[in-house]
Parts: C-alpha cells; sequence; structure tokens
C-alpha cells in the first residue's frame, strides 16, 4: 500500500471517528465542567413554535427536548434557564417545570436568570429551579390564572352573518365568540381558573419553600420587581446572567468549566423555522376567515 | 482511473496534477461523490439530524451554479476547458469540507475557542484555492486569469448591486408608485 493510500484510510478513519465524537456527545464543548444554557424567550406555549401576528414562543417541546439533552450529555453539570417571558399556558409551564425537576433529580442543578420579565407561566417554570437570580429592575411574580374569551357576536350582527350550531351536548362549544356564557357556563370556566390558580400556589409554595397561605397573600396577579421579588422570598439574588451561571457552576461543584447555549442553531435551520412560521401565519390568515372556534387562553 | 481514496489524497496532498486529471477525463460520478460525501460530512459536523444532509442537497445545487457561471466567465476570458471538465475539477476542490468532521471534533477537547473558528476559516480558504486552482487546470489558464474568472462574478454583482440601488435612489419618492398605485 503505497503511503498516500495508507493516509487517505487514516484520514476516512479519522472522519468516521470525528463524525460520531461529535454525534455522540452533540456537542462542541470541551468534555466536562459543561454549564449548558437554555432559552426562555417569548409567550410560553405547550407544543411546537408560536410565530403569528399576536405573539411569538419557541413552544415547549423545544425547551424540554433541550433539557433532555442538557440530561443525557454527560458533560453538562448544571443547567441555566435564562428566560424572558412574559408567561403563556399554564400547560407549556408545566411541561418545563417538569423537566427541570428530572434534571434536578440526576444531579443536575438548575439556575433560573431572569432578564427583562419573567412573570406569569415564566415564573411558574422558574419555580422549578434550585435558584432564582433576577435584575433588580427585572418584572416578576404575576401569580395568577385568568382567561379570556372573545365575545364577536355584535360584529358577526353588524355584519349581517348569523351561524347555527348543532352540538352533542349543553357545553360543548363552550368559550364561543358567537354568544356570551351561560351562568352555567360561567361556573365551569372560573372552577377551571381556580383549580389551574391551585395548581401555581401549590408549585410556587413547594418551589420557594414558601408557606402556603403567605403565597396566597402574594398571589393576586401584581408584578414584583426583582429587589421586591428577593425580600419577598420569590427569588434568591440579585444579579444578571453571568451571576448566574457562576452560581449553577458552584452549585454543581464545578471550579473551572464553560459555558454552551443549547439550541443555537444553523443559519439554514433559521431560515426553515422562518419558512414555517411564514407557513403558520398564512394558515392563521386562512382560520381567520373561518368561524372562530370555541375556547379561549388559559394565561 | 484512480479510485475514490487516491482521488481524495490526491486533491489534498497533490492538487494540481489531479484537478488536472479530474478535468481531462470530465467523469463526473466519483468526484460529485466525494463532493457530495464533503458537503454531507460539513453539514452534519455542524447539524445534527437529516437536516445536516439537507446541506450537502443545498452545497451540490450550488457547485451546479458555480460551475455554470465560471465556465460562462472562463470562456470569457480565453478558457478552452469544457463544462464537464471544470465540474468535475470543482467538486474535487470541496475534499477539504471533509475535514470539518475533525475540526468540530477537536472542539470537545479543551482548546483555545479562537481555534475552531480559524481552522474553519482556514478550510474556506483552502477550497477556494483549490477552486481557483481547479479552473486554472480545467481552462489551462494563467494563476493571474483563474482568479479573475473567479473575481469577475462577484465583482458583476457587486456592480449589479450598485446599479439598482442607484436607480431606486434616482427614482427617489417616484419607486412606491410603481408597487402602490392610487386611484
Amino acid at each position: 500500500m503505497s503511503r498516500r493510500r495508507l493516509g487517505a484510510w487514516v484520514l476516512a478513519i479519522l472522519i468516521l471517528v470525528s463524525l460520531a465524537a461529535v454525534w455522540w456527545a452533540g456537542t462542541d464543548g470541551p468534555i466536562g465542567g459543561v454549564v449548558a444554557l437554555v432559552r426562555l424567550e417569548g409567550t410560553l406555549t405547550a407544543g411546537g413554535p408560536v410565530r403569528d401576528w399576536s405573539s411569538s414562543g419557541p413552544g415547549s417541546d423545544r425547551i424540554v427536548s433541550e433539557l433532555v439533552q442538557a440530561g443525557r450529555d454527560p458533560s453538562v453539570r448544571a443547567v441555566v434557564l435564562r428566560i424572558n417571558s412574559p408567561g403563556g399556558s399554564a400547560a407549556g409551564a408545566q411541561e418545563i417545570a417538569l423537566e427541570l425537576g428530572r434534571l434536578r433529580e440526576v444531579g443536575k442543578p438548575v439556575v433560573a436568570s431572569i432578564a427583562d420579565v419573567g412573570a406569569s407561566g415564566a415564573y411558574w417554570v422558574a419555580c422549578g429551579s434550585d435558584l432564582v437570580v433576577v435584575n433588580p429592575g427585572s418584572l416578576t411574580g404575576s401569580i395568577g390564572v385568568y382567561l379570556e374569551l372573545t365575545l364577536l357576536e355584535e360584529l358577526y350582527e353588524k355584519l349581517g352573518v348569523d351561524f347555527e350550531v348543532f352540538k352533542s351536548g349543553p357545553h360543548k362549544d363552550m368559550g364561543t365568540a358567537l354568544r356570551p356564557p351561560t351562568d352555567a357556563e360561567r361556573a365551569i370556566l372560573q372552577a377551571m381558573v381556580d383549580d389551574i390558580f391551585e395548581q401555581f400556589v401549590d408549585t410556587v409554595a413547594a418551589g420557594r419553600s414558601l408557606d402556603r397561605d403567605r403565597v396566597l397573600e402574594l398571589a393576586d396577579g401584581r408584578l414584583f420587581t426583582g429587589r421586591q421579588a428577593v425580600d419577598l422570598g420569590l427569588a434568591d439574588r440579585t444579579g444578571n446572567l453571568q451571576t448566574a451561571i457562576a452560581e449553577a457552576a458552584a452549585l454543581a461543584g464545578l471550579k473551572s468549566y464553560t459555558v454552551r447555549e443549547l439550541g443555537r442553531r444553523h443559519p439554514l435551520e433559521r431560515l426553515l423555522e422562518e419558512l414555517q412560521s411564514l407557513a403558520g401565519s398564512l394558515q392563521t390568515l386562512a382560520g381567520a376567515l373561518r368561524p372562530i372556534p370555541p375556547g379561549g387562553l388559559l394565561r | 482511473m484512480k479510485g475514490p481514496l487516491d482521488l481524495v489524497a490526491g486533491a489534498l496532498a497533490d492538487p494540481v496534477p489531479t484537478l488536472r486529471q479530474a478535468a481531462e477525463e470530465a467523469r463526473l460520478p466519483l468526484p460529485l461523490a466525494i463532493a457530495a460525501a464533503a458537503l454531507a460530512v460539513a453539514g452534519l459536523a455542524a447539524m445534527r439530524g437529516p437536516i445536516g444532509l439537507l446541506w450537502m442537497g443545498f452545497g451540490l445545487a450550488g457547485l451546479f451554479f458555480l460551475a455554470a457561471v465560471l465556465q460562462l466567465t472562463a470562456d470569457l476570458l480565453g478558457g478552452r476547458g469544457t463544462g464537464r471538465g471544470l465540474l468535475a475539477a470543482l467538486a474535487l476542490a470541496q475534499t477539504p469540507a471533509l475535514l470539518t468532521a475533525p475540526v468540530a471534533a477537536l472542539g470537545l477537547v479543551p482548546s483555545p475557542s479562537w481555534l475552531g473558528a480559524a481552522l474553519r476559516a482556514a478550510l474556506g480558504l483552502w477550497t477556494v484555492v483549490l477552486e481557483v486552482l481547479a479552473v486554472r487546470e480545467a481552462h489551462r489558464l494563467s494563476t493571474g486569469r483563474a482568479l479573475a474568472v473567479m473575481l469577475l462574478p462577484v465583482v458583476a454583482l457587486l456592480l449589479l448591486a450598485l446599479l439598482v440601488l442607484g436607480a431606486v435612489v434616482w427614482m427617489g419618492p417616484g419607486v412606491p408608485d410603481l408597487f402602490f398605485s392610487s386611484r
């Protein structure tokens, strides 16, 4: 075998081994002592990403998958969840908080770092971490739940559009925009809001080690500044993202570490996402031409 | 005819005769397969999952486009090669992309953060140099002319962009009327 041919074989093996190593590690950072950075930015929803004319957010699926990746990667020793979100759906918050709990169970500390705002559902998520770091001027809290229904009955009347609904049960079209809710439906919806509120309060009380009655006192839906939140026990300390990273590393017992941002996407992936989002917007537009489906948004 | 390993080793270690032979033989399947493999490795090293393979598709499409543009430019500057020969040589010029896998793997061990970026930039430069050599060997041009073949489309594109920009500025407030006519 000629030297060149031998070199080519060595190169081929090197390429295959490198590719396998990169795929196995799923990373481009050094082995050992990694603090993973996961971003939660925009409106929180359960499922895939949402980006339309009124709101945008990554969806819980992407964040959960990044947290799973952090859990599986042996080089990741701690996770920082960078939050900049006004909240969103309770289910989305629960999906992410559940995964944070799993990370903590396998011994990987989680630190939440709130940027401008980490309120409502986003604060729910933050309560699933070991430590909450806020800027003194961050907005957080907003412990509460609301359900919003849009009533378009009068608008349709002005437009001369009428609808006829056939339903299998009295509450099947509960929350429809075509008529105001009945008293029975108001009671059902209020009970749902109350139940989710109770879950929220329980989560805050457990996550922040606060007395439940104390949480109820704070849970009137108001926002707090970061400094107020620290004083009230809703956050642990003030600081920026670097503070949170240092805290996460300290909790994991890391003296030297590197930070690796998970979910950092290649321009091609971003382009595909933009195209996906454009398709989503077109679908939304097409949907607007049809009667508005029942149901509001639980926040 | 050389096998794939000989071609890869030749393109990396002894590019001039390898690219010349590829251009003269003008056989496309093997050089294109090597380019596809190199682009796939680059894609998979950068992006996990099937999306990495998309990179290969875009890369191959780009390679055909590049060959078409350079063939026309080389022809205008006195080149005597064929389009097939140029495509074969340009395909082999993508071989350095195979090394993106070891460069990505280097990131798995503690190393300065600038090292990966510097190596990736070096691989990019290496590819451009091989592409200039591919044009030179495929069209039997001087190195200067081959470089001009590479640069001319870029300069033409810049001039076109400047012309469009100039036209927009010259037309000024009249431009919106092209799109929004008031009735």
